[in-house]
Order: C-alpha cells, then structure tokens, then sequence
C-alpha cells in the first residue's frame, strides 16, 4: 500500500519525481557542463558536493567493481587522450598524423556504425550474425565502457550510503568474511 | 568536449601544467589533476550513461518514508 495505492509485487514503483544528478538543489543549474561545481574556490576538491560516482556505477550490493573514477579505465584513458589529442597545448600529439587523422565526424559516424567498417556505408546491415551480435551498443554519451557487473546475493559486505566503490572492492576482493562498512 | 571545448583546454592545460608535456600522465600525477577529476565527476553527473542505474529487488518487505514496499519488487534508481 502506497498512499491508500496498492503497489503490486512485481511492478517496478516510480518513486521519482526528479532525478539525482538533476536535483537543483544538490546540483543548481544541473543542465550546464560546469566541472567548477565539484572544486572549492582554490581549485580543490570540495567535498561537500556529493560525488556522482556514488551513484552511477550502481548503489547497494550490485556495484561495477572495475569502474571508478579513480580506476585505471578512466584517469589513463581520459587524461591519456587529453594529453596526445589534437591541440595548440599539447605537444604529445604524433605530429607526422596531424593533419591525416580522421575528423571528429569521421570518428562520431565510425562509432555509430559499432566501431566496424566504413561510416560512409552503412556496414551494419552487411554484417554476419555472428559480428551483429557483437556489435556493442554504445550510448550516445561521453564516456564508453564496459560495464562489468557482479550480484553476489551471498557477499556479506553490508553498505552504507556513503561507502565508495573503492572500499566495496577492496573489501570483497580481500576475501573477508563478513564485513560491515559503516 | 566538443560541446564545452573550454572545459577541455582548461583540463588539458592542467595536465600540460603537471606532466609538462614530455611524458604521458602517470598515477602519481592524479592528485595533482582536481580539475580533471572535477571533469570526470560532472560527465557522469551530466548525462549518466544509465539514467535508470541499475535494477534491485527487495528481498523482504519494507518501508521507506512512509511507503510501502513489498518483497520482489523491483526498485529502479532514477539517478538521472
């Protein structure tokens, strides 16, 4: 019973009314790409603002393990391609390339296609089945990666809101037994 | 980054000022990089590539806040 409302077993309630990383009053003028929303005024860390990776790799005891922040997959990869991409300020770009690197369109109908064959074609219906399937559905966000996720209904890791990704791993790949993390 | 190209010359300039451009970042330069740590939290918080997270169950009856929720339901978290 929700609200003099019967909520049947199975049906999925929606609870929300607006989203987490579009609370305005967590996250003021939540629609605008601004990085500075996360420092304090010298250009730390503020850790005040709650952190979003909290919540996009999954809260409660499904979680991706292998995906943080923090994790390899994102700093090497994102400040790895800051570093050599294209650009007045970056000197590690491979300059005997520049100039014959595909464009940013080239790149952007290359992924569309499933990062297979050539965007001016449409290469999909042209594949196997075989290669259909294994054609990864990528978003059209920022950021791809893999997802790895693991449900362990036996793991005795018991969370608390605030616990980071990192510490769940560190206490489930440790091996321990029962482990409370408050 | 094609959207905020600012943003990206203000990261890659950060990284430019910490690695100094003739080696490529390494782990020990990533807490010296908090506006590009700053980047990565607002591009999951911007657009989260799954809006609706991921699916849970309840395992037993509960209620939150004053709702209700019976055992096997399934909760979608709209992180959005």
């Amino acid at each position: 019973m929700v609200n003099s409302y019967h909520n049947l077993t199975s049906h999925p309630p929606s609870l929300h009314h607006r989203g987490i990383f579009h609370d305005e009053t967590v996250y003021p003028d939540s629609h605008a790409f601004n990085p500075g929303r996360f420092l304090t005024e010298d250009g730390k860390i503020d850790p005040s603002v709650p952190d979003p990776e909290q919540r996009v790799f999954g809260s409660g005891r499904r979680l991706v393990l292998t995906v943080s922040t923090k994790s390899p997959c994102f700093l090497t990869g994102i400040t790895t391609g800051f570093a050599r991409v294209d650009s007045s300020q970056s000197r590690l770009c491979l300059s005997p390339l520049r100039g014959f690197l595909p464009s940013s369109t080239f790149y952007l109908r290359w992924m569309r296609t499933g990062g297979l064959g050539f965007p001016w074609r449409s290469s999909r219906k042209t594949l196997s089945g075989t290669q259909k399937r294994h054609i990864p559905r990528y978003h059209n966000q920022s950021i791809l990666f893999y997802p790895i996720l693991f449900e362990q209904p036996s793991c005795a890791v018991r969370l608390h809101r605030e616990t980071s990704i990192r510490e769940v791993g560190d206490a489930y790949r440790g091996g321990v037994g029962e482990v409370f993390i408050r | 980054m094609t959207l905020y190209q600012g943003v990206q010359k203000r990261a890659q300039a950060e990284i430019d000022r910490v690695v100094g451009g003739n080696r490529l970042p390494d782990f020990s330069d990533f807490d010296d990089l908090p506006y590009l740590e700053a980047m990565i939290k607002e591009l999951l918080r911007w657009n989260a590539p799954t809006p609706l997270g991921t699916s849970h169950a309840v395992m037993e009856d509960d209620v939150y806040e004053g709702w209700f929720i019976p055992a096997g339901t399934t909760l979608l978290e709209n992180i959005w």
